[in-house]
């Protein structure tokens, strides 16, 4: 029934402009988040993936594709109706204690983030030669100025501009010419292999592609842009369409890694790694756009997640927040925010610094976090005080249990195997 | 305060006064109870266990129900949990709040029921819940409320916004204190609740300080304290606001300030009023505490108050300021105005511009239209008035008075018998010591805008 009038719905849209309008109106926080989503850490991931199991994880795109929506769709609701972020909501219906201890989980594993971006930032742009004590104190310096002195509205374009750099992973991807039939094989037959690192870069590969702290941009981000229960129906699609573009980048991101160092049989650790492996295998041309694509990737990133963790921070305590309030209405927001950017920003210019133990602890805690997380939207989108007639329906409830089961299990796997290095070493 | 928000947007000064009095009781009272421990926290209420008249335990404290949302909530019932069931017990049956809650009655004598949907629960609507302040910006969030027993019964006084709420919450009390946290309690008068169902909470008064308001009005507010609460008052006030406020109150009220306050605090108001001011008010405080006074003060401003001092304070000398403006006689205009605009002197003390020569004597007066109008070398003594009305030191209130009004002027000249110019003595001072109190401070027909 609900699908029939889905599809209805869907058949209207095709040929009316008042809907393409409308559509392009709400359109932003859900292509802007799941973008994001392939950061610096993001690429990386899906790099090695490609580089060391070919094309043999392309598989796992089609249900992270399929999670992602369901999770995200939830965020992008519970926003919707609601007007309220997640902290907000997480604050007043699960009271201080779970929204102080997420805060400050979030807030540790974030800036671990932030950081990690910066390191991209300097890593892509060393492979242009440009030094990172240029490019960091830059990136910072831009970063800052444009989130200070621009409103949502501008600083949405300049995201959705950021978020169409990924076509440059589309074209290195064709440039790596990969054995297409293979590759559309591999994404549909699902295939296994019980191998410790096959495991570890599987997990890699999910937990990088949902976070906690994306749930938490997109319901704000939804918030500040003003979508209400009468355009849902148009952010909707924002969201999906997002969902999809992020995960048809990660496939290129493997298919190129996987059709020339995979073959090539060479190793790599980082994406840096896999754009200098590129150079000779797919021309320098491909290495170059692999390395820009990295740049813009990780300054998106150094954009979205102070901003994210400023929101739920001030949500959570209740104080204001929003790039459309004046630094007077929203001092605690643009403090926090300035403090992660400088923080982060001055970690990567330590000389030598070894970032493995911050990376990991902040893999841990995204980790633990993520089905608490998880549990909570699920919870809060089925209260009918909150949710009104958008609650969950109970087919809806049954696949995001499935989803969170599959998740959680994944994360716990991921944190012990942080913790305990040679978990999978039996096998 | 239904009644205060249907006023026009000028309410007049009575009720600007009766708002402000009920503020500064409620701000005081909150600063007692917190200092006397009578302020019970919701947050440390829940999870008490609820034990009946024959020591039975009956289960543990959920929630509190109160009477209404608006002025001053009542508690009304006390809420815990049977399995999945809410009841609730009426909160008359309560014998005391200690470390569990102990009932007057035996379990079944208690009237338990069913708590229902309408009833107005404080954790679920008030607790966590987002503050906005009169623009609708967020400011924080309800992280504790604040419940005292007044007149026998349970009501909600301020909630609280504060850090040290934050660590109670999260049973670190005591990390609190070590990081020296402060308390921050909001009255409940500041409160309105609105859109409870949306989880938003307004404030009426966006953190207005009592300084805000003209000194007159707070001096109106302070009449209406007890003696000791005055003291309080003043001492939140900052100094400049402080001594235009003690100018506006009559002197038995002023005499019991000062007698409340610490010398620094008098000192430094002192230093901020006019010399015949702070004279008047050293006049009523003891001869040691005055001179204590005047050392504990800046040493120019101590001088001219204790010259003042010695003259009687019905005479012309005592009622004079010596914060005139005078001028050289062998000056030329051009100088003058340059003297003038270096000292920038106020309004008040510039209505006329007193002429002395080299011996301090006074010889002329000059108006300010005059001294412009005049080419800029011409010499003071040559467009200065020579005829000019003084008065001696030792002249009665009424003579000045008299004087000042036969000769239509803002301000008078005080000479001592040598002829030196020791003082002046505006309008208004003589007309503070001609009217009679009671006239003065008669309701003034005006508006006072918000």
């Amino acid at each position: 029934m609900e699908k029939k009038a889905a599809a209805q719905e869907c058949y209207k849209m095709k040929f009316n402009w008042k809907h393409i309008l409308l559509f392009l109106a709400v359109l932003g926080p859900g292509i802007i988040t799941a973008s994001v989503d392939n950061d610096a850490g993001g690429i990386a991931t899906y790099s090695i993936a490609g580089a060391h199991f070919g094309y043999s994880l392309l598989w796992t795109l089609i249900p992270i594709t399929i999670v992602l929506i369901i999770v995200q769709e939830m965020a992008a609701r519970m926003g919707a109706v609601t007007g309220k972020g997640l902290a907000d909501l997480i604050r007043e219906n699960f009271g201080l204690k779970i929204t102080l201890w997420i805060t400050i989980g979030l807030l540790i594993a974030n800036i671990a983030t932030t950081i990690a971006e910066f390191a991209g930032i300097a890593a892509a742009a060393g492979m242009f030669g440009i030094s990172k004590y240029l490019i960091v104190p830059f990136a910072a310096i831009i970063i800052f100025w444009l989130v200070l002195r621009s409103n949502y509205k501008t600083l949405e374009k300049i995201f959705l501009i950021l978020s169409l750099f990924y076509v440059t992973y589309i074209i290195s991807g064709f440039m790596a010419k990969p054995d297409w039939g293979l590759a559309l094989k591999s994404t549909l037959v699902p295939s296994f292999q019980f191998n410790a690192n096959y495991l570890l870069v599987f997990i890699g590969v999910i937990g990088t592609t949902i976070t906690p702290w994306m749930q938490f941009y997109l319901q704000s981000s939804i918030v500040e842009k003003g979508i209400r229960t009468d355009n849902y129906k148009y952010s909707k699609w924002d969201v999906i369409i997002g969902c999809f573009i992020t995960n048809i980048v990660s496939f290129f991101i493997i298919v190129a890694s996987a059709a020339t160092i995979f073959v090539a049989g060479i190793q790599i650790v980082d994406a840096t790694d896999a754009a200098h492996a590129l150079a000779p295998l797919a021309g320098s041309y491909a290495a170059a756009l692999f390395a820009f694509g990295l740049f813009s990737a990780a300054l998106f990133g150094a954009f979205i997640l102070p901003l994210s963790t400023s929101f739920y921070i001030c949500e959570g305590f209740g104080w204001e927040s929003g790039v459309n309030k004046k630094f007077r209405e929203a001092p605690q927001f643009y403090v926090l925010f300035s403090a992660i950017i400088l923080i982060s920003a001055a970690v990567i210019l330590i000389p030598k610094i070894n970032l493995i133990y911050l990376m990991l602890a902040s893999q841990v805690i995204n980790g633990i976090l993520l089905p608490v997380v998880l549990v909570s939207m699920l919870k809060l989108t089925n209260n009918k005080k909150l949710m009104g007639e958008y609650t969950n329906s109970k087919i809806y409830n049954f696949f995001v249990w499935i989803a969170i089961v599959g998740i959680g299990a994944l994360s716990i796997l991921l944190v012990l195997t942080t913790i305990f290095p040679n978990l999978f070493a039996f096998i | 305060m239904d009644e205060e928000k249907k006023l026009p947007n000028y309410p007049s000064s009575a009720d600007v006064k009766k708002h402000f009095v009920k503020e500064i009781d409620q701000l005081l009272d909150d600063i007692d109870k917190i200092k006397k421990g009578k302020i019970n926290f919701f947050t440390k209420i829940v999870g008490k266990k609820i034990i009946d008249a024959a020591d039975k335990e009956m289960g543990t404290v959920h929630d509190l129900i109160i009477s209404s949302i608006d002025k001053a909530p009542e508690v009304i019932a006390v809420v815990f949990k049977e399995g999945k069931n809410m009841k609730k017990i009426p909160f008359k049956n309560v014998n005391r709040i200690k470390e569990n809650i102990y009932l007057l009655t035996k379990t079944e004598e208690t009237e338990i029921r069913n708590a229902e949907e309408n009833d107005i629960l404080v954790g679920k609507s008030l607790l966590d819940k987002q503050l906005v302040d009169t623009d609708g910006l967020k400011v924080v969030r309800v992280n504790d409320i604040a419940f005292s027993k007044i007149d026998n019964r349970f009501i909600i006084v301020s909630i609280d916004v504060g850090m040290k709420g934050i660590f109670r919450r999260l049973g670190m009390s005591k990390l609190g204190k070590l990081m020296n946290v402060k308390e921050k309690l909001l009255p409940w008068d500041y409160v309105e609740p609105l859109e409870i169902e949306l989880g938003k909470i307004k404030l009426t008064i966006p953190r207005k300080k009592l300084s805000a308001l003209p000194p007159m009005e707070i001096a109106d507010v302070i009449e209406e304290l007890s003696p000791r609460d005055r003291g309080m008052v003043f001492n939140m006030l900052d100094n400049k606001t402080a001594a235009e406020t003690l100018e506006e109150l009559s002197p038995d009220i002023q005499k019991n300030i000062i007698e409340n306050l610490r010398n620094q605090k008098v000192a430094a108001i002192l230093e901020q009023m006019d010399a015949d001011k702070s004279a008047d008010i050293l006049n009523t405080v003891t001869k040691e505490r005055s001179e204590r006074l005047l050392n504990l003060m800046k040493k120019d401003v101590a001088l001219g108050v204790e010259n003042l001092l010695s003259y009687d304070h019905e005479t012309a000398g005592g009622i004079m300021t010596p914060n005139f403006v005078s001028i050289f006689s062998n000056h030329t205009a051009q100088e003058t105005i340059d003297y003038l605009r270096k000292i920038s002197p106020s309004a008040k003390h510039a209505y006329y511009l007193y002429v002395i020569n080299d011996i301090k004597k006074l010889v002329g007066v000059l108006s300010l239209r005059n001294l412009i109008v005049a080419p800029p070398e011409k010499k003071v003594y040559e467009i200065m008035s020579r005829r000019v009305v003084s008065i001696y030191v030792n002249a009665s209130k009424e003579d000045i008075a008299k004087t000042i009004s036969a000769y239509n002027l803002l301000a008078i000249p005080v000479v001592n018998t040598e002829g030196q110019l020791q003082g002046v003595i505006t309008v208004d001072d003589v007309l503070d010591v001609v009217i009679p109190r009671s006239w003065k401070r008669r309701p003034l027909h005006r508006n006072v805008t918000k």
